[in-house]
This record gives structure tokens, sequence and C-alpha cells, in this order.
């Protein structure tokens, strides 16, 4: 009983550098305030793309703003993250309505959450392998139900600053369901560097993948608290 | 040229799109109401654009969507009076329509102060949580259940809003427009008698346990019903569930209702409805307007979100100023009555409620929904990414009543990231009551009868008219329709 109760406790604690690792994780991708300018190129199974610009700011841990600026089919359409929550404006509608994080991010090969829902730490517990010579992996463990995955396995340099190299998302099945690649690591000044690309390669619709490229990572010190609440959507 | 204007003082963006309609539709001999006016053809152009961004350096945000429309309609049918089948209308005793332009959103906000919000215009503001319907939504022009996608009209409004990080306090006060020219307000506020038209409310919003909370008063004099000094309490919530799952609720409490009842004294034939407009009594009037009685409205709804991007939407409205079966049989009465006067060329227009092509003097919407009775259902599902470039969409309409629907459908392609083609149908479909009474041993009708009176409210049987029975899209202007649309956006 003992050594169970033991075993449970290391489990729910990570290792001191696992722990290291995903908050570094979360700094370099997904730092604390910030505004952005994003593109997400989707290829599908035909070999045509779409592509999508937008504005992105961030305040805190749990607080994403995101604004289409093209095509012009989505021109004007916004989703914001507060906490759990997530909504979708649309210009049409002219009103947010509330939608699903596991959701496909623009139809694209992301969800939601890896776009607005960047918080490693709070959704997964983390465990750190390091018998990979190109790296260490981090072997995460969803913790939560709002997690986007089951686990992650994620690969991050082993220097003095850790950068991603690639990752895997599984299903809860131990399916999985989709690859990332990190590219181009890049100083976007203020002393974040870190990649300015991802390609995610989906493992379930053989042919798909979408490319999230940071054109601009601005760090603010602070974004205005009223830039991330409903009635500010569309505004 | 006011917003070319605009584009060069200020960090304003252009969008918008243009939109080619093609519309055929087949008229119904059922139809209550006269199809005289009903086009069999109609190509409807839209060009739209829609300005938005910052002035003054971002001090002032600025907003609007206007659209030109072009209908050009042909072919015009209608039941003969005598023979009951469907005659063609001599074309040019029909009142061909004429281009407009309306404003859907015109505004300004500024934030004086940090988390102080102040707008000034012509908005779409919608604090209720329902999808396709929403009883709470009492100011903005009616919605089109069969488009929960394109909602874009508001109403003209001083708003101020203090917005923290998870609740928000609204104040607003709207004037009525009583009369529009070319999509701007003509007559506002004051009537030719000096009457006041306005609506005011306070509102509350609270993000609470992840779940958006709202609370508000309206208080309405004149707004576009009968009611004087009248208060609404207003409610909602949404909740997203189970990771995949949304719930909601829009609650209306208010007492009395606006609604027009048919006058039982004018109805039993020609005679009662002579004798009434003898006496001057109105065959239909607001009689609760002033009652002390509680009628609420309640729309609770679920939405389920899979992670293949589709969405299935149930909702279930409840009126409980709604007609019941006897009010309902006056209705559908005078309907007949009023359909027959039209065929014989006694009179003009009538709208029949429930089924209409235009939502006032804003944007045509393609069906807008007058809810008559007590209780319906609502179901949307939407598929997006069908073959990456498809989306997929169908809505059905249900007055629980007497379960007759109007179902319509939709397939749109992306054929490019700025070109949207969709073809769009609509059918009412019967009730089953009526299917039934069309058969020679009508199963219903023997099974209603068998029902004790006291039970007969609870079986799915619309009005009687002319001895069968008759569901809410029974009496529909058109047996089918179907729409072509091409939108370009820039």
């Amino acid at each position: 009983m003992l050594s169970l109760a033991l075993a449970l406790a290391v489990a729910a604690e990570p290792a001191p550098d696992a722990l290291a690792l995903v908050r570094r994780y979360d700094a370099v991708m997904s730092p604390a305030n910030f505004e952005a300018q994003t593109k997400m190129v989707a290829t599908r199974e035909d070999g045509t793309t779409r592509t999508y610009k937008m504005k992105t700011q961030k305040s805190g841990k749990d607080k994403l703003r995101a604004q289409f600026l093209e095509p012009a089919s989505a021109k004007g359409q916004e989703m914001l993250r507060n906490g759990e929550n997530l909504w979708l404006w649309m210009p049409n509608l002219k009103r947010a309505v509330r939608v699903a994080a596991r959701d496909s991010f623009m139809g694209g090969d992301f969800n939601n959450a890896d776009v607005l829902r960047v918080n490693y730490q709070a959704d997964y517990h983390a465990s750190v392998d390091n018998s990979d010579p190109a790296g260490d992996i981090l072997v995460l463990k969803s913790k939560t139900q709002s997690a986007s995955y089951d686990a992650i396995k994620l690969w991050m340099t082993r220097d003095q600053s850790p950068q991603p190299i690639k990752a895997e998302f599984y299903a809860a099945s131990g399916k999985i369901l989709r690859r990332a690649e990190f590219f181009d690591v890049k100083d976007f000044g203020g002393g974040l560097v870190r990649p300015s690309r991802i390609k995610m390669t989906n493992e379930i619709s053989v042919g798909r993948s979408s490319e999230m490229s940071w054109e601009a990572i601005n760090l603010k010190d602070e974004i205005p608290a009223q830039r991330f609440v409903i009635d500010d959507l569309g505004r | 040229m006011l917003a070319l204007a605009l584009l060069l003082v200020g960090d304003l963006e252009l969008q918008g799109s243009a939109a080619e309609r093609l519309q055929a539709t087949v008229p119904s001999e059922d139809s209550l109401l006269s199809t005289r006016d009903q086009p069999e053809l109609l190509s409807l152009s839209e060009l739209n654009a829609q300005v938005r961004g910052g002035l003054l350096d971002d001090r002032l945000r600025l907003g609007i969507d206007a659209s030109a429309f072009l209908p050009v309609q042909g072919g015009y049918a209608d039941r003969d009076f005598d023979t009951g089948q469907l005659v063609e209308v001599d074309p040019d005793s029909v009142t061909p329509p004429a281009p407009f332009v309306t404003l859907s959103e015109w505004w300004l906000s500024a934030e004086p102060v940090p988390h102080l919000i102040v707008t000034a215009g012509k908005k779409r503001t919608t604090w209720g949580s329902g999808q396709m319907a929403s009883p709470t939504d009492v100011l903005n022009p009616p919605r089109d259940p069969t488009d929960p996608s394109l909602q874009r009209a508001g109403f003209l409004q001083l708003r101020a809003d203090a917005a923290f990080e998870s609740w928000t306090l609204s104040a607003l006060f709207a004037p009525y427009v009583l009369e529009s020219v070319d999509g701007l307000p003509a007559e506002v506020l004051l009537d030719d008698d000096d009457e006041l038209h306005y609506a005011a409310a306070l509102r509350g919003y609270a993000l609470v346990l992840d779940t958006d909370v709202n609370a508000w008063v309206i208080w309405s004099e004149r707004y576009g019903d009968a009611f004087e000094n009248h208060l609404r309490y207003a409610f909602s919530l949404s909740r997203t569930i189970f990771l995949e799952h949304e719930v909601h609720a829009d609650v209306l409490v208010e007492q009395g209702s606006a609604r027009l009842y048919v006058d039982p004294d004018c109805v039993g034939g020609t005679r009662a409805i002579m004798l009434c407009a003898l006496s001057g009594t109105p065959i239909a009037d607001d009689a609760l307007i002033d009652s002390e009685r509680v009628l609420p409205k309640i729309l609770v709804g679920w939405r389920w979100m899979p992670p293949d991007g589709s969405m299935l939407t149930a909702e279930y409205l409840y009126q409980a100023d709604g007609l019941v079966k006897a009010e309902y049989d006056d209705l559908k009465e005078i309907a007949v009555l009023a359909g027959k006067a039209q065929r014989s060329g006694t009179t003009g227009g009538v709208e029949l409620p429930g089924v209409s092509p235009s939502g006032g003097d804003e944007a045509p919407v393609r069906v807008a929904f007058a809810p008559q009775r007590r209780n319906y259902l609502l179901l949307s599902w939407l598929k997006p990414q069908v073959a990456d470039d498809f989306t997929l969409q169908a809505t059905a309409i249900v007055p629980v009543e007497d379960l007759s629907m109007l179902v319509s459908g939709s397939v749109a392609w992306q054929a490019q990231e700025w070109l949207t083609l969709s073809v769009l149908g609509f059918l009412p479909v019967p009730s089953p009551a009526m299917l039934s009474y069309r058969t020679d041993d009508d199963p219903l009708g023997a099974l209603y009868a068998d029902v004790p009176h006291e039970w007969r409210g609870w079986f799915p049987r619309g009005a009687t008219v002319e001895g069968g029975p008759h569901g809410d899209f029974d009496g529909a202007p058109f047996h089918a329709r179907i729409m072509i649309e091409a939108r370009a956006y820039f």
C-alpha cells in the first residue's frame, strides 16, 4: 500500500528537469503577453492550399484573441479564449458562439486548443526520456479533460536554451493523431528565441498538413484585460 | 463614397461581397392567403460593403455594413377563386420591386476611460444564447432560423459597457426608428402624435464557473409593439459540457402580451365578420396587452460539436402567450376568409403569420419566422469540410402542436478562397393529421375522435379548416423553393 502511494506520488510530481523543460516550452511557444502576426497554410489531400492570416494577442496564461485578416471569406472572424472557454465571433452573425477545444482550427490540421491553449504545464503530467541522443523527449500525459490530446511526446534540444524539435500527439487508444515539426529558430526580440514555423501533419487523413508561421511576435508588458471579453469582439 | 473618404483618414479596412441569388418557387394552391404577389422566378443581386477600424489614432472605432439590392422578378400564379386550381396572374397587375439600399450597421465606439466602452449608432446587440431563435432578442430585427450564419441587421442605440475580465455591466437606450429612407432613419423616437417610442435596458454579464450568464431588464415604450411603460426581465446562460457539448437557455418573463388574438365573436362565417366590421369591433386585437398574467417565453437548447467540425443543434421554444387550438382555429378561419377576399379582388395584401418573404425594411431574409403556437422544436445540422470545400446544412422548424415542418437544406462549395457557390432548398412538409385526412380511412382522424376532450390539446393536430386539420406550415404559400447563390468576397 505504502509502495503504491509512493509510486503515485512519484508519478504526480514531475522530475525537476521535466518540469523545467515543460516550463521552457510554454515560455518560448506561448509567452505571457504578446501580439503576433501569424500565417497558417493548410495543404489538402489534392495538394491545393488555403492560407489564413491572423493577428493574435495573448495576456497571461489563459487569455488569447485571434483576429482573421485573410482570406476575404474569413476576414473579420475572431476567436477568443478565456480559461477553459473558447468562443468564435462571426461577422455575418454579429455574435460569439462557444466552440469546442478539439475542433479543427479553421479546417486545418491544428485543433483550436493547439493554437489558442498552449499551456502544457497546466494540462499534462511530464516525465523525461533521455535515451535519444538527438534530444530530450518530454513524455506528457493529460491531467485535465480540457487537454487536447491524451499524450504527447515532445523532443527538445539538449542545450542551454532548449528548443522544440518535433512532437507526436496521441489519442487515448494510443493511436497517433498528428505529428509536428518545428523549424527556423528565430530571434523575435525581447529575448524571445524560438521556432518560427510548425508543420503539423495529419496522421489520420494522409496527405493533409498545415504549417503555422509567425512573422512577428512583439512581447508586451501588458495588454488591457478588456480586449479579452466577449463584448469587445467585433469592435 | 463615405467609406472611401473614411478609408483615407483612418486605419480602416474594407471588406464585403458581391452576390447573385436565383430563386425558383413552386406556388401552392393550398395557401390560405393569395400568392399573387409571390414571384415564381426571382433574381436578387447584392453588393455588400463592410468597413471596420480605428479613427483618430484608434481613439474611435467605426463599423459600417451596407448593402445595395437589385431585385428582378417575374411569373405569378394564384388559386382561382372558383375552380381552386392554380392560374397565371397578369404580371402587369403586380407592382415590381425597386432597387433598395440597407444599412445593417453603422456605429462609432470609443473607450474614454479604460474599461468603459461607449457605442452609438445602429448595431446588432445579442445577449441571449439561442442559436436559431431567441425569445429574449426583442430589439434586433427578427432572425431567420434557417440561416443562423447570416444575421447582420442591428438597431439604433446608445450603449455603455463597463467591461472587466469576467464580468460586464451594460446600459442601453434604443430610440425606435419609425421610418427609414435608403437605410437611414427618417423618423425616430417621436411619432406624429408626439408619442415616444423607445426601449432602455440594463444588463449584467458574468463568466461564472465557465458559464456565460446574462441577466437584463428592458423597459419599453411603444418599441415596435403596443406596450407602454412595459418591463421585461431576461436571463440567459450558455456552457460547454463534456468537451463537445454546449447547453443554453434563454428566458423572457413579462406580464401580458402584445400578440394579436382574433376576436371569437368575429369568426363563424362572413356574417360574423360583417357584424364586427359594421360595429367597429377589431377582428384581431392585443387582448392581453394590459393583462397582469406573467407569460414567459423559454428556449432551451443543446449543441453537439464533435471533432470533425460538424454541429448539431436542437432547441425547444415555449411561448406562454402562443395560440391554443381554439385561438388557432379562429386565426386560420380569418386567414381563409382573407384569402377568399383577396382572390375575389375585394381586398389587397394580407400576410399569413409564420412564413413571409421579407423582414421589413432590412436585408431580405429567406424565411421570416413569427411563431404563433406555444411549442416549437428547431433542429439544425452543419457539416463543414466535406471533401475539403463543401459545407452541408439542414434545418427543420417543427410546430409541436401539429408536427407540420419547414425543412431546408443547403450545399455550399468554397470554389475559391474568395468564392462560395450554394444551392438551397425549402420544403414545407404537411402535418401527419393533414396527410391522414387526405386518405380514405383517415386513421389519425379516427384516433383523434376517440381522444377525450380534455386530452385533445396533447394530440398533434392543427387548426380545423373547412372540416380538415391544418398545421402551421400546411398553408405555406409554396410547395417548394430552390435558390442558387454565388457570393464573391473581397
